[in-house]
C-alpha cells in the first residue's frame, strides 16, 4: 500500500527541512517534528512487513525495469528480512528522540537532524537491491553516525572516540568500493540479482577476493574481532540515546550486508566451499564473543561495559548466520532484534544515570542511586534478557541458533553462547547489583578494576528528577525485548524470512524476470523443556558470578591476581589502546588473515 | 602495461595505509585517508577504460562508436562527493580536536583506553 521509497525519503526531507530552518525555529517544535517522522516511518514499515511477508515488493527507480533479464536501473528489494530492519530502526530512533527530548539540556535543531538522517540512510540500507547504493547509504549511515558520535564536542574525549571511529570505518567503507569495484570489473552489473546471476557458479580468485574485501568491510563495521576496537571507544562518549542506535541497528547492518550479499551474489559460486567457509566464519565468531565477553567483565565504565558486551553478542549473532542454514540465519535475526530492544533499555537506563549523577563510573555511582527503584528493575531485566531469559527474543534465539549447530555437528558451540551470554548477563548484574542494592565492597575498599575514564556529562547541572520522558522510553523498549519473544509464529516466520534470504535462484527470478516465489511452508519449533533448563543455567550461572565477585573477597583476589586473569585480561586491556595506528594494524591483520584462510580453505 | 594501472592502485592504497599507521600528526592522519580513497578513483576508472576509445558523449558521434564506460566515472565522482563529505568532518574533529587539547599527535589521544 505505501510505496517502498518512503521511509528513505520522508525522513531526509524532514532532516533537510529542519536544517533549513535551523535557528527559526525553535526546539520543542524540531524535536516533535521528528518524532512524528520517525513514528510514520515505523507505521510505514509495518505496512512493508505486512505486504511482503510472501513476496518481495520490488521497487524500480524511474521506472526503468529490467529488459530481457538485465538490470538497467536501480531497484529497492523489500523483503520481509529489510522491513523488519527499517521497522526496529524506527521503534529505536522513536525511542531515542523521546529520551533526548529532555536529556539534552543544551541540543539544539541539529540532534535530531542527524537522527533524521541516520534513519533514512538505515531504511535505504535495508532495503536496496543495488550494491552500489548499499554503499552510498552505508557512507550516508556512518557519516550520521560520526557527527553523533562526537555532538558533545567540548570535551577531547567524544572527540579521540569518534576519531577513532572514523577512520576505522572509512577504511572499511573503502574495502567495500574495492570489492564492489572488482565484481563490476567481471561482470559489468552493480544490481545484486544480476551479479548473482552472471557469477553464478563460476569461482575464481577474483570473485573470492572481492568476496573478502566486502566481508572485512562490512564485518569492520559489525565490530568482529579483530576489527572491533572502534565500538568501545565509541560508546563511551557517545551520547547515550546515540548509543542505543549504535549498538541496536548500526553494527548489526554490518552482519546484516554480509549475510545478504553472501547468499544473493556470491553462494552459487562459493556453495561447494560451503563448510570451509562456515568454519571460517565460526571461529570468527567464537573468538568474538569470547573477547568481548572476557572484556565486559573487566569494565567498570557502564556504557564501556555494555559496548564490549555488544561485541560478544555481535559474535553470538555472527555465530548463528555464519552456520549457513535457514535456522542459523532466523536465529541470528530473532536474537538480533531482541537485543536490540534490551541493549537499548540498558543504554537508556544508564543515561538516566548519567543524567542523575553525572558518571558512569562503578565506584562513583555505588554510594548515591539506592532510590532509583525503576531504573534498577530495568538494569535487573536487562541482564536477565541478556543471558536468555524464556520470554525474551534472545532466548528463542538462542534456541534456533544452538539447534542448528547441533544438527551440523558442532556440539561445543552451545558453551560459547553460555558463556558469551552468561559473563556478559553477570558483568550488568553485578554492576546493578553493586550501585542499586549496595551489595559488595564500600567505595573505599574497592581495587581498580578498569581505567577511570574522564566523563563529561551530556547535561549540566544535578538533575533531581527524573522525566517521564525518560524512563517510559526504557521501560517500553525492555518490554518490547519481551514481546519479541511472544510474537506469534515467531520461528516460523523468521525461518521463512530467512529461506527466502538464502534463496539465490528465486531472488534473481523475483527481480529481473519478475516470477513471484511461493512461500515455503516451515513449522513453528516450540521451545523443548532442555532449551529452557539451558536458558536458567546461563541466568543462574551469570548471577552467581556477579554475586561471588560481589559477596566473596576471596573471589575478588582470586579474579584479580591469576595468572590468567593478569595476563589475559592485562594483555587484552593493553591492547585495547586507545591509539588509531593500533587499530588500523589490527585492521589490516585481521584482513589479511581473513583473505589468507579464505583463500587457502577454499582450495584456490 | 596492461597491469600497471592496477599496481598503481595498490600501491597508493598500501602507501596510504603505512601513512595511516605511522601517523604523527592528526591531519596528515586524514590526508592519508584521501590517498587510500584515490587508489579506488584509480582502480574504478581502469576497470572502465578501454584502449583507444574516446569519451562517452554522443550528440555528435554516431552510436556504436568505441567509448570508455561510464558507469564507472559514474561511481567515481559519487566517490569524490562521498569522501569530500567524510574527510571535511574527519578535518572538523581534528580542528576540535587541536582546540581543546593543543596536540595533533594521534598517539597522544589514546584518552580512552582499557
Amino acid at each position: 500500500m505505501f510505496s517502498p521509497p518512503i521511509p528513505i525519503a520522508v525522513p531526509l526531507l524532514m532532516a533537510a527541512l529542519l536544517a533549513a530552518l535551523h535557528g527559526r525555529v525553535g526546539r520543542n517544535l524540531a524535536m516533535a517534528l521528528a518524532i512524528v517522522t520517525s513514528v510514520a516511518v515505523t507505521l510505514v514499515a509495518i505496512s512493508l512487513v505486512v505486504n511482503s511477508r510472501y513476496d518481495p515488493i520490488v521497487y524500480w527507480f524511474g521506472g526503468w525495469v529490467p529488459r530481457g533479464g538485465t538490470a538497467l536501473g536501480v531497484c529497492l528489494v523489500v523483503d520481509n528480512a529489510g522491513a523488519m530492519l527499517v521497522l526496529l530502526t524506527g521503534i529505536l530512533v522513536t525511542a531515542a528522540l523521546v529520551f533526548s527530548w529532555c536529556y539534552f539540556d543544551t541540543a539544539g535543531t541539529l540532534f535530531p537532524v542527524l537522527l533524521l538522517v541516520f534513519l533514512g540512510a538505515v531504511s535505504g540500507f535495508s532495503l536496496t537491491g543495488d550494491l552500489f547504493n548499499l554503499f552510498v547509504f552505508f557512507e550516508l549511515m556512518s557519516v550520521s553516525a560520526f557527527a553523533l558520535c562526537a555532538y558533545k564536542s567540548e570535551a577531547p574525549g567524544p572527540l579521540a572516540g569518534a576519531l577513532n571511529f572514523a577512520v576505522t570505518n572509512t577504511l572499511g567503507a573503502f574495502l567495500v568500493l574495492c570489492g564492489i569495484a572488482l565484481l563490476y570489473g567481471r561482470t559489468g552489473a552493480l544490481n545484486m540479482a544480476q551479479l548473482g546471476r552472471t557469477i553464478g557458479a563460476g569461482l575464481d580468485p577474483l570473485v573470492l577476493t572481492a568476496f573478502v574485501f566486502l566481508a572485512s568491510g562490512f564485518f569492520i563495521k559489525a565490530a568482529i574481532v579483530p576489527f572491533h576496537f572502534w565500538l568501545a571507544d565509541a560508546h563511551t562518549v557517545a551520547p547515550a540515546p546515540v548509543c542505543v542506535l549504535f549498538s541496536g541497528i548500526m553494527v548489526e547492518l554490518g552482519l546484516f550486508a554480509v549475510v545478504r550479499i553472501y547468499w544473493t551474489v556470491f553462494s552459487g559460486a562459493m556453495g561447494p566451499g560451503q563448510n570451509q567457509l562456515r568454519n571460517i566464519l565460526v571461529t570468527f565468531g567464537v573468538v568474538t564473543a569470547l573477547i568481548g565477553a572476557v572484556m565486559c567483565y573487566a569494565q567498570r565504565h557502564l556504557k564501556r561495559m555494555l559496548a564490549f558486551s555488544t561485541i560478544s553478542h555481535m559474535g553470538l549473532m555472527l555465530l548463528g548466520a555464519a552456520l549457513l542454514t535457514p535456522e542459523g540465519l532466523a536465529g541470528a535475526s530473532i536474537y538480533a532484534m531482541g537485543h536490540a530492544m534490551i541493549k537499548g533499555g540498558l543504554f537508556l537506563g544508564a543515561g538516566i544515570l548519567l543524567h542523575r549523577t553525572g558518571t558512569m563510573d562503578e565506584v562513583e555511582l555505588t554510594a548515591r542511586v539506592r532510590h532509583l527503584r525503576w531504573t534498577g528493575a530495568v538494569f535487573f531485566l536487562g541482564a536477565a534478557g541478556l543471558a536468555g531469559l524464556p520470554p525474551f527474543g534472545t532466548f528463542w534465539g538462542e534456541n534456533m541458533m544452538t539447534a542448528s549447530a547441533w544438527n551440523l555437528g558442532y556440539h561445543k558451540l552451545e558453551w560459547v553462547f553460555l558463556l558469551g551470554g552468561g559473563v556478559t548477563a553477570a558483568a550488568v548484574f553485578r554492576f546493578a547489583g553493586h550501585i542499586f542494592l549496595r551489595w559488595g565492597p564500600a567505595g573505599e575498599e574497592v581495587k581498580v578494576r578498569g581505567l577511570k575514564i574522564p566523563d563529561k556529562r551530556d547535561t549540566e547541572g544535578g538533575h533531581w528528577h527524573t522525566p517521564g520522558s525518560m524512563y517510559l522510553p526504557a521501560a517500553l523498549l525492555i518490554i518490547m525485548g519481551v514481546l519479541v519473544g511472544l510474537a506469534p509464529r515467531l520461528t516460523g516466520a523468521a525461518e521463512s524470512a530467512a529461506i527466502h534470504m538464502q534463496d539465490r535462484v528465486a531472488y534473481a527470478q523475483r527481480v529481473l524476470d519478475l516470477l513471484t516465489p511461493y512461500p515455503p511452508t516451515v513449522h513453528d519449533q516450540p521451545a523443548t523443556g532442555a532449551d529452557i533448563r539451558r536458558a536458567l543455567l546461563t541466568v543462574i550461572g551469570a548471577g552467581c558470578l556477579a554475586a561471588l565477585s560481589l559477596g566473596s573477597a576471596r573471589a575478588r583476589r582470586v579474579l584479580r591476581r591469576s595468572p590468567f586473569m593478569v595476563s589475559a585480561v592485562g594483555g587484552l586491556r593493553h591492547l585495547h589502546s586507545g591509539i588509531i595506528p593500533d587499530y588500523v594494524t589490527w585492521l589490516v591483520f585481521g584482513v589479511a588473515a581473513f583473505g589468507v584462510s579464505v583463500f587457502l580453505w577454499m582450495g584456490m | 602495461m596492461n597491469h600497471l594501472p592496477y599496481f598503481i592502485s595498490a600501491w597508493l592504497f598500501l602507501v596510504g595505509l603505512y601513512g595511516v599507521v605511522t601517523s604523527r600528526n592528526l591531519v596528515h592522519l586524514v590526508i592519508c585517508l584521501t590517498v587510500v580513497q584515490s587508489s579506488t578513483y584509480v582502480l574504478l576508472l581502469t576497470l572502465g577504460y578501454r584502449l583507444g576509445a574516446g569519451a562517452p558523449i554522443f550528440t555528435d558521434i554516431p552510436p556504436g562508436t568505441p567509448a570508455v564506460d561510464p558507469v564507472v566515472q559514474a561511481l567515481m565522482l559519487t566517490d569524490v562527493v562521498v569522501e569530500v563529505t567524510v574527510t571535511a568532518l574527519l578535518l572538523a574533529l581534528v580542528v576540535q580536536a587541536h582546540e581543546r587539547t593543543g596536540k595533533l599527535d594521534p598517539n597522544a589521544l589514546g584518552i580512552i583506553r582499557g
